[in-house]
């Protein structure tokens, strides 16, 4: 480690193949994005409202695109409401109109009222460009490190401390 | 393999990697069972109501009451790697104040009615009463697969959900039709719904689609309006 | 270099490591004239992609992805394409080279690729030499690390530049005082006695005679070995 410092190409190599890494995660990430359409193409399930579909720590994978037909009634789609920060996965359950301007209802599978209440003040409906995506696939679980690095902050500061050290320290 | 560190990132990437393969194969088992779903849905009984369709609505619009029957056999949808299936049955219609974009096509849909079929396995996340749930888990002991659950005969059934438009208008809408829906959800791999075309194994549901129907006159029901209120 | 410092034995990365960055000080100080190329162009592809990269973050960051997207894509895009180049470079082109280097001496240019396999502990290398008269020679080269590596992990100079200067002309040519003889030859000498002569120099010695190297042996013995004899006649 310190011999590589002596040497400005080796120095340079190894902090590449660090960045490599971290950009590589980064861009197949967007990659994923732009052939999704979708800004945020896979979730993790936060909260039990789609239960027994869904549990939380459950990772979703998004499909934002109208290839063949529209975003119909039954979709699970995961919306964005103004003014809220997280994003909410619901079921589409009315629809009214086409395209843009159609006027979608969302509900949880494991609540009893449709999502009104949960809409912007005044909103009785969500819009086309709200949705960030539909649940096309799922793996339960494995998105459940995410909860658990956000709800322990300090968890996520040991774990990346741990990474870069391991690759610092280690060549290939 | 010289630290104790290199074996664990070595064992640990090898555990994700069997998990994922493994994983992998579950889901595209999926494509090897057929799925033959067959249904008949029949409108009973039409009521169009001017009022409040739920306790938070705020102004009165005009709403539907439908009653139907269904008889559906879904139970070719249940494979190991089922964890639930979503039944939803919609009402669709045109829209009349779409003008020609929206005449002939079903711009409107909503459901009217939904359940959700738990394959065995997934029993225990079932969000239901402890005593219902100890019944739910007897029914099936010491089976992981009950297609039989699949198999839905519903009679004469009220709607969970009151039909809305939102211009509030919907007395006397025409050409709307009722429609079996599902959506299988897996436990790990690609969430499917009522196909629009065969793909392989996977049939087209047979039948399931009401004959289109129009909405009677508004009634004055004023029992209703009571209990809204 | 690096024969100050410790690795562990079992790791074979760092075994292979070490014994790459041994392998310019060594040759650098012989007066071969290093060419960085291969690693420039490595390092130019890396960079460049993750400029790309940093470049995409910032504006996803900044402008949200709605607006951003199809510059995304194009980023992507060419994020990918380099990737792919740099992927290339590294198996296609320069296929584990460590070392390229000119004499200014003998204009001997001279390009080393090394590689391990899993779980053997030996060194392997590819030794390419081009005379100044464009003479290609490839030579390859097979040595156990524990050769130059002591059991507590630490680099031992002299050995690993013994085993260059001797294998490599080009090496030995500039390099003549670690430039021994191989051992094979040695042993060859040995290989070309017959069976009888073997037995007669034992028995001969445990006489307490003198025992000379028989004459008739050819090319080999031309060369001044440090000789058996001579030894065995000192202890005798």
């Amino acid at each position: 480690m310190l011999s590589a410092l002596q040497n400005p190409r080796q120095a340079a190599a190894q902090l590449l193949n660090f960045g490599l890494i971290l950009s590589t995660a980064f861009m197949m990430w967007k990659g994923l994005s732009v052939i999704s359409d979708s800004p945020s193409p896979i979730v993790v399930v936060l909260s039990g409202s789609m239960e027994p579909a869904f549990q939380r720590g459950d990772l979703l994978f998004l499909w934002n695109r109208n290839l063949m037909e529209e975003t119909k009634v039954g979709e699970i789609v995961v919306y964005n409401v103004k003014g809220k920060d997280i994003p909410i996965v619901h079921r589409l359950v009315r629809k009214f109109g086409l395209g843009e301007e159609a006027k979608l209802l969302t509900k949880g599978d494991n609540n009893l009222a449709d999502d009104t209440e949960l809409y912007a003040r005044g909103q009785d409906y969500i819009e086309r460009k709200d949705i960030i995506g539909s649940v096309i696939a799922y793996i339960p679980f494995v998105g459940y490190v995410t909860i658990l690095l956000s709800e322990h902050p300090w968890l996520k500061t040991v774990m990346l401390g741990l990474m870069g050290l391991v690759v610092v320290m280690q060549r290939e | 393999m010289h630290s104790t560190i290199v074996r664990g990132q070595n064992v640990f990437g090898f555990f994700t990697t069997v998990c994922f393969v493994v994983a992998a194969l579950i889901a595209a088992s999926d494509l090897l069972a057929p799925r033959t779903p067959k249904a008949t849905v029949a409108v009973k009984d039409l009521q169009v109501v001017r009022g409040r369709p739920h306790y938070y609505s705020t102004k009165k619009e005009e709403y539907a009451i439908i009653r139907f029957s269904l008889s559906a056999d879904l139970s070719s949808l249940f494979s190991w790697n089922t964890k639930q299936v979503f039944v939803y049955v919609s009402a669709s219609w045109p829209n009349s104040t779409l003008g020609d974009a929206g005449k002939g096509e079903m711009v409107n849909e909503a459901v009217i009615w939904d359940t959700i079929i738990t394959n065995p396995s997934a029993d225990h996340l079932q969000n239901i009463g402890p005593a219902a749930m100890k019944k739910l888990v007897r029914s099936t002991k010491g089976k992981t697969i009950d297609p039989s659950r699949g198999k839905l005969e519903l009679k004469n059934q009220k709607a969970k959900y009151q039909i809305t438009s939102p211009d509030g208008k919907l007395a006397e809408t025409d050409n709307m039709v009722l429609k079996l829906h599902y959506n299988v959800q897996p436990w790990v791999g690609v969430l499917t719904w009522t196909p629009q075309i065969e793909f392989g194994s996977w049939k087209k549901v047979k039948g399931g689609i009401s004959k289109a129907f129009k909405l009677p006159a508004i009634k004055a029901k004023k029992v209703v309006e009571k209990k809204s209120a | 270099m690096a024969s100050e410092e410790k690795i562990s034995v079992y790791s074979l990365a760092d075994l292979k490591n070490t014994s790459d960055d041994a392998l310019p000080a060594y040759l650098n100080s012989l007066s071969f004239a290093q060419s960085h190329t291969l690693t420039d162009v490595r390092l130019a592809l890396g960079y460049t992609a993750f400029g790309i990269c940093a470049a995409t973050f910032y504006w996803d960051y900044t402008y949200g992805f709605e607006s951003t997207k199809l510059l995304t894509l194009g980023a992507v895009i060419l994020y990918s394409l380099l990737n792919g180049a740099l992927t290339f470079w590294i198996w296609g082109v320069e296929k584990g080279t460590v070392y390229v280097g000119t004499n200014s001496k003998t204009g001997d240019k001279i390009t080393i690729q090394s590689r391990t396999d899993k779980f053997v502990p030996m060194y392997k290398l590819t030794v390419t030499t081009e005379s100044k008269d464009g003479k290609k020679e490839t030579k390859k080269l097979k040595m156990e690390f524990r050769e130059w590596f002591d059991e507590k992990g630490a680099f031992i100079t002299k050995p690993f530049q013994r085993m260059l200067a001797s294998s490599v002309a080009a090496i030995g040519k500039v390099d003549p005082k670690n430039a021994f003889p191989l051992k094979e030859k040695k042993e060859k000498v040995e290989d070309n006695r017959s069976m009888d002569e073997k037995w007669a120099s034992l028995l001969a010695e445990s006489a307490g005679n003198v025992v000379v190297e028989p004459e008739s042996n050819g090319a080999s013995t031309s060369t001044p070995t440090p000789g058996k004899g001579k030894r065995r006649a000192k202890k005798a």
